[in-house]
């Protein structure tokens, strides 16, 4: 096992570590009566454990939470905002059409007739 | 299929002597520390949490046990060093056991060894322990330190070929020191 003379020596080293380590063994006992070992004390370790729960919280959570956040004040009038755009943006092309060309084929007359469902009555229109 | 030990305590004391011995090692030669990872050892096979399971000798399962739990509080002691706890207990805990033999047992030789294997990686310092100090095969070594046969053959050759350098650099410095020592006006 030990084909040149540095592992023999290697290996005395080693004998004469363990012959002086031997002599100091305490016993079976002894090492069984210790006190038990030693405990993180709890009220330090609340800290990190605080902190980690505390960024879970605010990192994690918080971000899945925000549809059900109600809309506030001052974004509520933006969708009527939008849907005045619109009806601006759609109603001309239906005025124009019924009064322009009243006769055209029934394919463009359903086409101009489609946008009517999404059409505020006809007394917020600003050409009617 | 888990193999009760009969006379666990009885098995436990007949090792006793080199399960102190590797768990010093573990804990780098600290004999507190080596005290203490031995008890937690002990707890953990008298009260059911380890369990021998016959897949290798109860010897090299033993070591094995004192290796991981050496391992997880070296871990907890970073841990804990890192976030800056206090341990409890330390107050009264004493500084360092001295022993009367101490300067004898600390020999310079002694000393010059424990350098050069103290500068090896962890795994070859395991394997050439376990070799060359508590007279296991390679194979049992493998076992104890959880790593295939090939890899624990490679940690013991580089850690030999480590320890013979390291050696062999110590003991020129040591020589031209005595020299230096002995000729102080000489000068080379």
């Amino acid at each position: 096992m030990f084909p040149n003379g540095s592992d023999e020596r290697i290996q005395a080293k080693y004998r004469e570590l363990r012959d002086a380590e031997s002599r100091r063994v305490p016993s079976f006992d002894r090492v069984m009566a210790r006190e038990p070992h030693r405990r993180i004390r709890f009220t330090w370790l609340v800290v990190p454990v605080a902190a980690v729960a505390l960024a879970i919280a605010v990192f994690v959570l918080m971000p899945a939470s925000q549809p059900a956040i109600a809309p506030t004040a001052q974004s509520k009038p933006e969708p009527a905002a939008r849907e005045e755009n619109s009806n601006v943006a759609v109603a001309p092309a239906v005025a124009v059409e019924d009064t322009e060309t009243p006769q055209k084929s029934r394919k463009r007359t359903k086409q101009a007739r489609r946008p009517q469902p999404q059409q505020q009555p006809s007394d917020q229109c600003a050409e009617c | 299929m888990i193999a009760p030990i009969p006379d666990i305590t009885g098995q436990l004391e007949e090792h006793h002597a080199d399960a102190y011995l590797w768990s010093l090692a573990c804990c780098d030669r600290r004999p507190e520390d080596a005290e203490e990872v031995l008890q937690t050892v002990y707890l953990k096979i008298l009260e059911g949490k380890a369990q021998f399971r016959g897949q290798s000798s109860l010897r090299t399962w033993l070591f094995s046990l004192i290796r991981n739990t050496a391992t997880d509080r070296r871990r907890r002691v970073v841990l804990q060093r890192l976030l800056a706890l206090k341990v409890a207990g330390d107050e009264h805990r004493p500084a360092h056991r001295v022993d009367p033999d101490e300067e004898v047992f600390r020999s310079q030789q002694r000393a010059m060894f424990l350098r050069a294997i103290g500068g090896l990686a962890r795994r070859q310092r395991e394997a050439l322990e376990l070799v060359f100090y508590h007279d296991m095969t390679l194979e049992e070594a493998a076992g104890v330190m959880q790593v295939s046969v090939g890899s624990a053959r490679q940690h013991y050759e580089r850690g030999k070929r480590r320890v013979r350098a390291a050696l062999e650099g110590e003991e020129v410095a040591y020589v031209s020191e005595w020299q230096r020592r002995e000729n102080p006006g000489e000068v080379s």
